[in-house]
């Protein structure tokens, strides 16, 4: 009997040892390297490109499913198959197929922005530079915006190319705000107190929430001041101290005296709905109209921003190191990115997306077309937007942000 | 002792409807178009919803690798556990608890730090992405549940029928068929029954180990679900219940059919 | 006697192989040697971290209260019932209780959300009777200290399990014990305490055990209807393991290995009482 176990053991063990050898990751090269976007086109002809990203979003995957699929089918003969995972899933994935030395993978395009894109770029998960290669990049966009050339504070170097934007915004009834809406962290700590339990945020670190709290920091300290802090605990401590001590001094006029938080923005939406609370937020820009649109807000619901700024970021598209159609690749890319499929984007239908556009490099016609999709659904103009906008906080500070929040607020 | 019996006869049917009731409210979840507080009923009805879910184009895919994968499951489970369960009923050697211990440890260890762990020897076993790899890591999950099930049966069962048969002349694999499998069929069928279900509710392992490329139904639900999109998390929600009905349905007539050795 | 050995093969590789390439990689990230990163040294710093962290013995307290009443109340909830199926056998009723078993978790937790949120549908019930004036007047049963939403959830799924598992049992068991002790004029306590719980006794423990170590490690129930600064110990490993910065993955491992090793130690501590109560040994 022991022989048998012993013997099985060893067995066990030696496959698990495999398991423990950890590959040299040697630098991949291209094996067959891409000119330009149209030598692109010509090699990719008959490929399967996946397109790996979050897939909780019915509209969007309409949007990939109905309209960029068959264009791409039709345009360039290629596949295109959507794959459901979240960012920290297909990092894993990334990261544990480099640690197992694959060289060829499954994933090939990547919805990916922030902290994920600075851990892929760090880790060398990530082809590139690609931006020089998609014809959107150059026609459409704002080559030297700040967005083109930073994404979350870190430079992008080209690995990624800008795909959507999203800005938190606020959402209140315009019927309970007869005073207007609270537009900045001193009118809305009075409304909490005037209004006692009628406040209330998602608690980091769920990602709106934590860019809520970022979001009082900033109004209250001053973007700045946070960015030139260095990224360890006692200085940024010092650095957002006073921003902490407004969130305590609101906690106890917020739902629930602050004692316990929403841990979904989804939960946030159905109170705010019910009139539990009245107010709301979401990183996209359209969610008050998409809402409306759905039937889940009252019509009277408006959309609203701080003065001084809300934080705003984009996300991109990257392409995957281990990738094998890098070709097809980089032409989903380019028609994701197009004109054609993001005006498409911005129908209610696909969830009224902002494309990533600079309006100077649009014409005429397209801007307008734009600015009438969006009137009148309790959104505010583009304009409006990218004037009270404030840069994302690097994305190493944030984790420091948030569990800073939890021991001094949280656990105050 | 009417009483007694429409008072347990009462009391079962309030349990059965208060586990009803909250699956009722899927229902209505899924077919409701608009439905604000305070209103009881969805103030707007709509199909809008299951045609939204059907149109995905991953949907009757992932039907489908749910099912083969949960078929696939409960056969390689009922393969490896019969025979262990058999070994472990009757030798003398290694005490109760060891035994227990062993079939036990893929539940006492937390699962999410397994399947992460695992996932590396997969992909160096080139057990990533395929169908295999799924099956294994699942069975690996649910085997637990069956050598319980079946350990116990095995027990009850004794060896003084199998030692008959033996001594008076049947092999092996007659002995299996024609008196052990009728004797254990109850405990068979819930242990398949749980594998399937457990199988088919999987979701981080089909994640990790199936990386994308395998994509089942609870893959689907759960980004529905976890961003609040309650109406296409219920419609997903019936239709994974709608399947399990299914699934053990054909179950119980598959293993159920098998009459070999009985007379009825 | 070989022959025979050659059975549980394919069932001990597949196990082993799992769970020691699990152990080992566990072991081998969170001592300190991740080479993908650039770790390299062996150190017990990433346990020291997890283990002094402040917030951690508050944690723990947590996950052990709410997977301690959750399958306490299992447990009772769920034997009780399996004594209600033996008796009525209807067999569409019996249908009906296994329904939660095939349910998943997340669902489970949606559908509790949706009945016992303040906005759900029993707080609406009770606006349009009169009982609340105000949606804040219905109490707060999700985000809750307490956990009553969390333990609601695994109220739900666990339940039926036990009474179904139970239910398989008792249907085997001889149950002509019973009408012996009873024309010994056994009262019906005697008879449960002494001839039924007994032979009951090692699947309960078993129960426990896989219960117990089931929502010890779970988080994402804890997740969506917790209190946020109540944090279970399962979920701060979940949060470390999905931190974009890769350096804290051997913290999450090593608090993997934590919780796994008080899980081992249950199991063990829950093995050796149900050798103590009657009917733990194997009758010689």
């Amino acid at each position: 009997m022991k022989k048998w176990l012993i013997s099985l053991l060893t067995v066990g063990m030696l496959f698990s040892l495999t398991a423990c050898k950890t590959n040299d990751t040697k630098e991949t090269k291209t094996e067959e390297s891409i000119s330009s976007f149209s030598d692109a086109v010509k090699k990719s002809k008959g490929e399967t490109v996946t397109f790996y990203g979050f897939s909780g979003d019915e509209k969007a995957n309409a949007w990939v499913d109905e309209v960029v699929t068959p264009a791409m089918k039709e345009k360039y003969d290629v596949t295109v198959k959507r794959v459901p995972m979240d960012i920290d899933q297909i990092l894993n994935k990334l990261t544990t197929e480099k640690e197992a030395g694959t060289k060829e993978g499954d994933i090939d395009v990547i919805w990916i922005n922030g902290e994920n894109f600075y851990t892929a770029k760090q880790a060398k998960l990530l082809y590139g530079p690609i931006t020089k290669k998609i014809e959107s990049f150059e026609k459409l966009m704002d080559v030297d915006g700040h967005n083109s050339k930073y994404d979350f504070g870190v430079k992008i170097d080209g690995y990624e190319v800008p795909y959507g934007s999203a800005q938190l915004v606020f959402a209140g009834d315009k019927e309970k705000f007869k005073d207007g809406f609270p537009t900045g962290t001193q009118a809305l700590l009075e409304y909490a107190k005037a209004n006692p339990g009628k406040i209330t945020y998602t608690a980091p670190p769920e990602f709106t929430g934590s860019a809520f709290v970022r979001n009082v920091i900033c109004d209250i300290v001053g973007y700045d001041k946070v960015e030139e802090a260095k990224a360890n605990k006692e200085d940024l401590y010092k650095v957002i101290k006073p921003g902490l001590d407004y969130l305590n001094e609101i906690k106890p006029y917020l739902w629930q005296e602050g004692k316990t938080y929403p841990t979904t923005t989804a939960e946030l939406d159905q109170m705010f709905s019910a009139g539990q609370i009245d107010m709301s937020y979401s990183y996209s820009q359209m969610h008050v109209a998409e809402k409306r649109s759905d039937k889940e807000f009252k019509a009277t619901t408006e959309s609203f921003l701080f003065d001084k700024g809300t934080i705003a970021n984009q996300s991109y598209l990257a392409i995957a190191n281990t990738s094998k159609v890098k070709a097809g690749a980089l032409v989903l890319i380019n028609e994701m990115t197009s004109e054609s499929a993001q005006l498409k984007k911005a129908e209610a239908k696909y969830g009224y997306s902002i494309p990533p556009f600079d309006s100077n490099k649009l014409s005429d016609e397209t801007n307008q077309t734009l600015t009438d999709l969006y009137k009148n659904q309790g959104v505010l103009s583009l304009e409006e937007m990218q004037e009270k906008q404030i840069p994302e906080v690097q994305a190493e500070k944030i984790p420091i942000i948030e569990a800073l929040w939890k021991e001094h607020v949280l656990h105050e | 002792m009417k009483l007694s019996m429409k008072r347990n006869y009462f009391l079962l049917f309030l349990v059965a409807a208060m586990i009803v009731f909250p699956i009722l409210l899927l229902f209505c979840w899924s077919f409701s178009a608009e439905w604000m507080y305070p209103a009881i009923f969805p103030q707007e009805f709509s199909g809008k919803i299951y045609n939204q879910m059907i149109n995905e184009p991953n949907f009757w895919p992932a039907v489908i690798n749910s099912f083969v994968i949960a078929f696939a499951t409960t056969l390689v489970s009922m393969v490896l556990a019969l025979p262990a369960a058999r070994y472990f009923a009757f030798q003398k050697k290694l005490s109760h608890r060891f035994i227990e211990i062993i079939i036990y440890l893929p539940l006492i260890l937390p699962a999410i730090a397994i399947i992460t762990s695992s996932q590396v020897i997969f992909l160096q076993l080139h057990l990533t992405g395929t169908f295999l790899g799924i099956i294994l890591i699942h069975t690996y999950l649910c085997l637990p549940y069956v050598m319980q099930i079946l350990l116990e049966s095995y027990r009850q069962l004794g060896e003084g029928f199998s030692l008959t048969a033996r001594s008076l002349g049947a092999k092996p694999w007659s002995i299996f068929w024609q008196i052990t499998w009728p004797l254990l069929r109850p405990g068979i069928l819930t242990s398949a029954t749980f594998v399937f279900i457990i199988s088919f509710s999987q979701y981080l392992p089909t994640f990790f180990i199936g990386g994308g490329r395998i994509v089942t139904l609870p893959l689907l639900l759960l980004p529905y679900a976890n961003n609040g999109r309650f109406g296409l998390a219920s419609s997903y929600s019936l239709v994974f219940l709608g399947c399990t009905l299914v699934g053990v349905f054909i179950l119980k007539i598959v293993i159920g059919g098998i009459q070999s050795g009985t007379k009825r | 006697m070989n022959k025979r050995k050659l059975l549980v093969v394919p069932f001990l590789l597949l196990n082993s192989v799992v769970i020691l390439a699990a152990l080992f990689k566990g072991l081998q990230i969170s001592l300190g040697y991740y080479p993908l990163i650039g770790l390299n040294k062996i150190s017990l710093t990433n346990y020291q971290q997890v283990l002094s962290d402040p917030f951690f013995q508050k944690s723990l307290g947590y996950s052990c209260y709410l997977a301690l009443t959750a399958t306490f109340l299992s447990l009772l909830a769920g034997v009780g019932l399996s004594f209600l199926l033996i008796r009525v056998r209807k067999s569409w009723l019996h249908k009906i209780i296994s329904l939660p078993i095939s349910l998943p978790h997340i669902i489970v937790a949606l559908m509790v959300m949706q009945l016992i949120s303040q906005s759900g549908i029993i707080s609406r019930l009770f606006f349009q009777l009169g009982l609340i004036k105000e949606i804040d007047h219905f109490p707060l049963l999700i985000h809750d200290s307490g956990g009553f939403g969390i333990i609601f959830v695994f109220l739900y799924k666990e339940i039926p399990y036990v009474a179904v598992t139970t239910f398989a049992i008792l249907q085997q068991l001889q149950l002509g014990y019973i009408e012996v002790a009873k024309n010994l004029g056994a009262s019906t306590t005697r008879i449960f305490f002494s001839v039924i719980l007994p032979m009951l006794q090692k699947t309960l423990i078993t129960l426990f055990i896989i219960l117990f170590c089931f929502t010890f490690a779970s988080f994402e129930v804890p997740y969506l209807l917790g209190n946020p600064s109540n944090q279970t110990v399962a979920l701060t490993a979940y949060d470390l393991f999905t931190q974009a910065d890769l350096t804290t993955r051997p913290q999450a491992f090593a608090l993997n290995l934590v919780i796994s090793g008080i899980c081992l130690v249950i199991t063990f501590v829950a093995l050796t009482i149900s050798r103590i109560l009657p009917g733990g040994r194997k009758k010689p």
